[in-house]
């Protein structure tokens, strides 16, 4: 436990050298690849300081993330857009609030799920696209990787009977379960995100899994 | 049709398999009696096959870019924010400054009276910094 508080004391000095630093001007952020080594902690150290260009470091690393749990959510891209833009929006005027002990990303994530399920609850559920919807490309997005025109018929085609699936389920649900098995979040993250326990959170995925393995049987076709 | 033991193996077997952390730091004996209960009981066999799946399935989900012009957006909406935090930090310099005007400046000339003026006027910055300090401090 003493080493454990002599690091963490460590880690704070160090990201108040580099506030100090900053500060008085030494530092300059002035490229994306300065950011890329920089960790949270000092990113954010350095956004406090007035190096708004640090922020951007944040906003860079963390943007698909957010987007795509909250489009799981809304499955709409403009809607996706603006809570993503408010996450971050929020997320900065409460910078000075966040304590250097905790993990950036579930904090991150905790301020997108909020303003995705208050959007939600005041929308009453408008986001339910159909199932040939869902089989559309985007215009305004692409999916990021890339296969044969085959596999990528049958990929999509399951992957629309997954979609419409977690359609079913509600907001919450539909939630936990990309980001435990999309995001790879750990049980912790997630149990922060949404505030429950590790225990109920793992309760609910296989009560997820188990309602969205027998949906998802329901659409097998029949072999011959 | 299973009896009372065999469902209870299956329910637990289930249990087991579903949660990663745990199926993933089992002993070797456990595992293989897993391995067992899976080989011998076709339910669960299909069982296994139908979670891996939708697993495999689920993180093969598209995940879309963002845009570049979203994070312009997103960066000309924070830019138009004061930095955070800059109102706490400024705290004890606005405390600092208040009081040295009234200790170090007597009122007994026109210099004074700009003095003690500055004083007042530090305590007035203070008192909105504080307040902006307080509103800023609240969590999403």
């Amino acid at each position: 436990m003493g080493s454990i508080n002599m690091g963490m004391n460590a880690t704070l000095f160090a990201q108040g050298t580099l506030k100090l630093k900053a500060l008085a001007g030494a530092i300059v952020l002035s490229s994306s690849q300065q950011m890329e080594h920089l960790t949270d902690n000092e990113l954010i150290a350095l956004t406090l300081a007035g190096q708004k260009k640090a922020f951007e470091g944040i906003v860079r690393r963390y943007q698909k993330l957010v987007y795509n749990m909250i489009f799981q959510m809304v499955r709409s891209h403009e809607t996706a857009a603006d809570l993503t833009q408010e996450t971050f929006q929020k997320a900065y005027k409460n910078l000075g609030s966040f304590r250097n002990t905790a993990q950036l990303k579930p904090w991150l994530l905790k301020i997108a799920s909020n303003a995705t399920l208050n959007q939600i609850r005041d929308s009453k559920g408008r986001y339910f696209d159909s199932l040939e919807e869902l089989l559309e490309e985007s215009p305004n997005a692409e999916p990021s990787s890339a296969e044969s025109v085959e596999d990528l018929v049958e990929t999509r085609f399951s992957q629309a009977m997954l979609t419409d699936a977690l359609q079913r389920l509600s907001p919450r649900h539909r939630q936990i379960f990309v980001l435990r098995f999309q995001q790879d979040l750990s049980y912790a993250d997630i149990a922060s995100v949404v505030n429950e326990t590790e225990s109920a959170v793992k309760s609910m995925l296989f009560r997820i899994r188990e309602k969205l393995r027998k949906m998802m049987s329901e659409h097998q076709p029949v072999e011959e | 049709m299973l009896d009372k033991q065999s469902e209870n193996s299956c329910a637990e077997f289930r249990s087991l398999f579903s949660d990663d952390e745990v199926s993933s730091s089992l002993a070797a004996e456990q595992r293989l009696l897993l391995n067992t209960h899976q080989n011998s009981c076709a339910a669960c066999d299909s069982w296994c096959k139908q979670h891996a799946d939708l697993i495999q399935l689920a993180e093969t989900l598209p995940q879309f870019d963002v845009s570049e012009g979203l994070t312009q957006r997103i960066l000309d909406s924070v830019g138009k924010q004061a930095t955070p935090g800059l109102e706490t930090s400024l705290l004890p310099i606005g405390l600092v400054a208040a009081v040295a005007a009234f200790v170090l400046v007597p009122v007994d000339s026109l210099q004074g009276l700009y003095g003690w003026g500055a004083g007042i006027l530090g305590l007035w910055a203070l008192q909105l910094l504080m307040k902006s300090a307080s509103t800023s401090e609240q969590l999403v």
